[in-house]
């Protein structure tokens, strides 16, 4: 199955939300009838687990995998809540040394052979080693931006970083937006977001600060799978635009009736599209 | 050992360090007589060298301490260096300086400059050297190196020549160049332009937001009021009047 997305989720700065994001889309997309694969390429620092809510159910992580102990399909651990759903722990007793590039194409190459059909690389912060390891195989990127200065100036070194590495046009999504302080002005809208990084990037979705993204990643209980939360209503958008990936400006439309208004109200007060 | 020679050129000052005789001896008689100046440390400080290395091996490692040391010991800004070395030529370069074979012609008609910077007067702040050079006798360059793409954070562009970028330059990205530097998008990045000296070099951009501008010797920060966002989009022209980077409409 050499035709599976290998999309890496990125920022540059930390905590601005990937690993919820992963999290999220993985479990939105699996919902869609996507066959998900989650790798938590973030060595040494594992979170994904705990996002997903499977940390008791680790045996084997990636650094097992690589170094031979343990093939990948046993690695591998099947979501409780969604069958089509796996994901391959980090270590969190190694660091991001303990794997290559190679090495990390190599995983990736054995997942996409077991028949994976979207496989969700979760990238740590930083510009380094582990960002290397996770971009190198790669086909596609998300870039998590939040909207602050700092946020987006690192999105801007990263989006520079990943041309190098072949991954041109990354995708963007804008995390904790608060739509009454870009109101009043006093946080970056998603037009500037566009405007600091240009127009080559594609903005695939805007996801509000939404409280109950942080009971839900506590809990382990991705907010895409519940159906009140606005946080992950957005997420839910922003798996089926990455589905119809052809007509991405279309989609971003359907947000209107998908989302009952709130993005029709948001894009109204952003002056946007 | 010969003696070790600083001179102003063009660019800055000029170190000549001797290619015979032990490298610790070199270092040595160079702190010696870098600290010979009145105020020691802090009179070379902001000045631009580069480095007259002669046909001595030096590997990256000791290229690396050379600078390093004169950057932070007396806050001297090396930028290049003169060495008929390979080795020493890929060491330089490795460390982005940027390296001559021999000098480059243009400063022997600042010949009658070339006597060592002058010796600190009393309490007034010696300026850079770079700024009391001689305007550079200018010369066509007619070399321009065209880039289609966007520059990003943190990517640097260097060209010998003008410099025409067809794309936006992000904040924190650098571009540097001999000559003009033009941007045909947004500049938000820090641009040098007539990066070796010659102070008739301007920067041209469709939307000029640089936080700071370079040109020569010189440097402007943008007045705070810039740095609001503003609809108007008109192309400026940086460039050196009356000893003061000015900006104008184009």
């Amino acid at each position: 199955m050499s035709d599976a997305r290998v999309i890496v989720i990125t920022s540059g700065k930390g905590g601005v939300g990937k690993t919820t994001t992963t999290a999220n889309l993985g479990m939105a997309l699996a919902d869609l009838g996507e066959t998900v694969a989650l790798i938590d390429a973030d060595i040494g620092l594992r979170n994904l687990d705990l996002a997903l809510g499977l940390e008791n159910r680790i045996v084997y992580d990636i650094v097992d995998v690589v170094e031979g102990r343990a093939e990948v399909r046993k690695a591998l651990i099947k979501d409780k809540r969604k069958a089509n759903l796996s994901f391959l722990p980090a270590a969190q007793t190694r660091d991001k040394s303990a794997v290559s590039e190679e090495q990390m194409c190599k995983v990736i190459d054995e997942v996409k052979a077991l028949g994976y059909t979207v496989i969700l690389i979760d990238c740590p912060a930083g510009i380094e080693q582990g960002f290397k390891n996770a971009t190198a195989g790669a086909t596609e990127a998300i870039v998590v931006i939040n909207p602050e200065m700092s946020s987006l100036r690192d999105a801007d070194r990263i989006v520079g970083l990943l041309e190098a590495q072949e991954l041109r046009d990354p995708m963007i999504i804008v995390n904790r937006l608060r739509p009454k302080m870009v109101k009043e002005q006093e946080m970056l809208g998603v037009s500037d977001v566009q405007d600091v990084l240009g127009n080559s990037v594609r903005l695939i979705g805007v996801v509000p600060d939404d409280e109950s993204i942080i009971t839900s990643t506590n809990r382990g209980e991705p907010a895409s799978l519940g159906t009140t939360s606005l946080a992950g209503q957005a997420y839910r958008n922003i798996a089926r635009r990455l589905k119809g990936e052809d007509v991405p400006f279309l989609n971003l439309m359907d947000e209107k009736d998908a989302a009952n208004g709130f993005f029709d109200r948001l894009r109204k007060l952003l002056g946007g599209k | 050992m010969q003696e070790i020679e600083i001179k102003g050129w063009r660019n800055g000052l000029l170190i000549v360090l001797p290619d015979t005789g032990e490298w610790s001896e070199v270092r040595a008689a160079l702190d010696a007589r870098l600290h010979a100046t009145k105020d020691g440390r802090t009179f070379w400080r902001g000045a631009q060298v580069t480095l007259e290395l002669g046909g001595r091996l030096l590997d990256e490692k000791q290229v690396s301490q050379l600078s390093g040391w004169l950057r932070e010991t007396f806050g001297l800004i090396p930028l290049a260096a003169v060495t008929t070395h390979p080795e020493t030529k890929a060491a330089c370069e490795k460390l982005v300086l940027k390296t001559y074979s021999v000098l480059p012609i243009v400063q022997k008609a600042t010949a009658d400059w070339q006597t060592p910077p002058p010796r600190p007067i009393s309490v007034t702040p010696p300026p850079a050297a770079a700024t009391t050079a001689p305007p550079a006798p200018t010369h066509p360059q007619n070399n321009a190196l065209y880039v289609y793409r966007n520059l990003r954070s943190g990517q640097r562009l260097e060209h010998e020549g003008n410099l025409v970028i067809c794309g936006d330059v992000s904040a924190d990205a650098e571009v540097i160049a001999t000559g003009d530097i033009i941007v045909i998008g947004k500049l938000r990045g820090r641009p040098h332009a007539g990066c070796m000296g010659d102070e008739s070099a301007k920067i041209i951009a469709g939307e000029l937001r640089a936080p700071q501008l370079r040109i020569a010797g010189k440097i402007a920060a943008a007045p705070p009021e810039d740095t609001i966002r503003t609809e108007k989009r008109i192309v400026e022209v940086a460039r050196i009047e009356n000893g003061e980077i000015q900006v104008f409409p184009l």
